[in-house]
């Protein structure tokens, strides 16, 4: 009964039980199931059709067309060549079959003598750095941070006993506080020279945040070096004052800190202008919270103290962030 | 589109075919209302759904059949409907279970010896998945031990076909009105079709296959995790043959003329509205429209003497913006 994620199997399924008959109907199916056919093509079933069970009865009524070589033979016999051209983004299985001899030993295989070394592709791009936040954690570790809280949880029994032990009446129903997501970030995002090797780790966190509020809870404003220097709705865009939200939507920085960057570069963001800043939150209802690319050793510590930093870190964890911003809480009480 | 329609067919249900192109009109109960006009892509969505025991989601324009086709689906398939509309406070637990702690301290501390404090399942209140999922344990709230008659409470489903299959459709109206964490919650009871009641500790698993429709109207992006579950099928947009389609299906071709003189303007203000970046009038605002046409006498053909009515017609029923020149424009053509 458990269904994890829509696989292989469901389309398996439903072709079993629908046996879509033409194209169209394959192609509308694969893609209610968020599946394309040609991500599921593999030489062994070249298409969907070709793969189903059907009996002879409805083939003599359909029209069957007669099963297309795979793609890959396809290019083989164009190109009458062993070079395989692969696309990105295609998938192709291949099957390993173990070659024996009656001497024990392998041969060397004719074709070997015949294959060119394949040059390097210098024109290929390099891997995407890997996420700062583990991909375990990462779901878990900005919940935490920008989650709010709301009396909407169940009763609080405590309080409840509380009241009525000391013969008050409930004049309200005292419920749990609960965090929720609904209200969204302003994140705010540090494009300046300090940041540059983290531009690719600052773009795969705003589509983390993407995925886990949508769209229309966050917005992204970028500046450089600290907020009090103006905020643009795109990198390199027209600054403006930055404005802070309704006290109740959480504050984001992603930002350096000044801490890295050239050594003697002038326009480095200074301690007292970041404390500025985290005044001018505080006095509109707000504790900004900053994920900082560098260890909390080289924090400054008035800044440690005036706002809530995290390690943007893969040693970072959860638990590690959910009692930084329980302490955040606890400070604002 | 050729398939197999083995889990949902409205053709062997009683529908009507209404042209080769395989669309087909079902009237699920007395009222023109109750017609429901299914395009292939609709069946074979429903096929799949049911096949693949996955959730559906449905997204379209706003008033394009996306919430009245579960319900017209279950008197098709002659199974209990359920329906639940997300609102921006539902939590993922409304639509498991709730618990009225407040009644029940009431009745604790308000001893009265007519009416004992009862057993606590009498203070938990079924919600819409409890009721599809096992209406046998939702009636006794979760018990197996007899609680009084008018302790039980009453199944929130209705049988639009008059029942019969023993089986459910539930739609979760608007789930893009949710906090975000509602759709994440939900993932655990729409995978393993069971849930645990905090306060009594009693398992609910669903005893009968539960067919799960959510709609969208995309204002709110959902969770991907969520997505991932899901079977996404989008309603097409309407174009001026699906109109007069729909309105030859609910009123008869008698009025054949009017139906499409209606069709023409509506689609002249879907352009215009187009044009404007505004919302375009949908098939449910189009049948509005008719009503009233056919209510009233009027038609947007008719000589100036009546066009002005036509006009006003259009502004409260179609366009619902301020007067726009294009649309204005195109009113007094």
């Amino acid at each position: 009964m458990y269904h994890p994620l829509i696989s292989l199997g469901d389309v398996l399924r439903a072709a079993h039980a629908l046996n879509p008959a033409d194209p169209e109907a394959r192609e509308a199916l694969l893609r209610m199931l968020g599946l394309h056919e040609e991500e599921i093509i593999t030489p062994a079933s070249p298409s969907l059709g070709a793969a189903l069970p059907s009996s002879s009865e409805q083939v003599s009524h359909r029209q069957v067309e007669p099963p297309q070589p795979p793609r890959w033979e396809q290019a083989v016999e164009q190109k009458d060549s062993v070079e395989v051209a692969i696309s990105a983004g295609e998938a192709v299985a291949y099957t390993l079959t173990q070659v024996t001899t009656g001497s024990g030993s392998p041969e060397i295989p004719a074709w070997l003598a015949t294959g060119k070394i394949l040059a390097a592709d210098e024109t290929a791009e390099p891997p995407a750095p890997l996420p700062l936040f583990s991909r375990a954690q990462r779901r878990g570790i900005l919940s935490a941070a920008l989650s709010t809280y709301v009396d909407e949880g169940d009763i609080d029994l405590d309080a409840a006993i509380e009241s009525l032990a000391a013969l008050r009446p409930l004049t309200r129903l005292p419920r749990t506080r609960v965090p929720t997501l609904r209200r969204g970030v302003q994140l705010l995002i540090d494009r300046g020279t300090g940041m540059d090797p983290f531009l690719a780790d600052q773009d795969g966190l705003i589509r983390q945040l993407d995925d886990i509020l949508s769209k229309d809870r966050l917005e992204i404003l970028y500046f450089m070096e600290c907020p009090m220097r103006g905020v643009a709705d795109r990198p390199g865009g027209r600054r403006r004052p930055w404005r802070a939200p309704p006290s109740a939507i959480p504050v984001l920085l992603v930002t350096d800190l000044g801490i890295g960057g050239p050594p003697l570069a002038e326009d480095r963001a200074t301690v007292r202008e970041w404390l500025r800043f985290s005044q001018m939150a505080h006095g509109l209802g707000h504790t900004p919270i900053g994920l900082v690319p560098y260890e909390a050793r080289r924090w400054p510590p008035l800044l440690a103290r005036a706002m809530v930093l995290l390690h943007w870190s893969e040693r970072t964890t959860a638990g590690e962030v959910r009692r930084a911003t329980r302490d955040r809480l606890v400070r604002r009480l | 589109m050729q398939f197999e329609p083995k889990h949902f067919a409205p053709l062997s249900a009683g529908g009507i075919k209404l042209d080769e192109t395989g669309t087909v009109a079902y009237q699920a109960g007395p009222a023109p209302e109750d017609t429901y006009v299914y395009t292939p892509r609709a069946i074979l969505a429903l096929n799949v759904a049911i096949a693949t025991n996955r959730p559906l989601l449905v997204s379209g324009e706003p008033g394009s059949g996306k919430s009245t086709l579960a319900k017209n689906a279950a008197a098709i398939l002659r199974r209990w409907y359920y329906k639940e509309t997300i609102t921006s406070r539902t939590r993922a637990s409304d639509l498991l279970w709730t618990f009225d702690a407040l009644r029940r301290l009431n009745d604790a501390i308000t001893p009265d010896p007519n009416h004992p404090l009862l057993d606590k399942r009498c203070y938990v209140d079924p919600g819409t998945l409890w009721w599809a999922f096992d209406p046998a344990s939702a009636h006794y709230r979760g018990t197996e031990v007899e609680i009084p008659e008018d302790q039980r409470p009453r199944d929130k489903g209705e049988q639009p076909g008059g029942g019969g299959d023993g089986r459910a459709v539930v739609l979760l109206d608007e789930i893009d009105k949710a906090d975000p964490d509602v759709p994440n919650d939900l993932l655990e009871p729409f995978d393993i079709k069971s849930f645990t009641v905090r306060e009594t500790n009693d398992k609910i698993t669903a005893k009968r296959a539960v067919l799960l429709i959510l709609t969208t109207n995309g204002e709110r992006e959902l969770p991907p995790a969520f997505l991932r579950r899901c079977l996404t099928f989008t309603l097409d947009p309407p174009d001026e043959a699906w109109f007069v389609r729909i309105a030859n299906q609910r009123y008869g071709e008698k009025d054949a003329s009017l139906h499409t003189a209606v069709a023409a303007k509506v689609m002249e203000l879907r352009q215009a509205a187009a044009r404007a970046g505004l919302r375009e009038p949908s098939t449910g605002e189009y049948l509005d429209a008719l009503q009233v046409c056919r209510d009233l006498g009027i038609n947007p053909d008719s000589p100036d003497s009546q066009a002005w009515v036509w006009t006003n017609i259009a502004e409260s029923v179609l366009w619902k913006h301020a007067r726009v020149p294009q649309a204005t424009a195109e009113l007094d053509k």
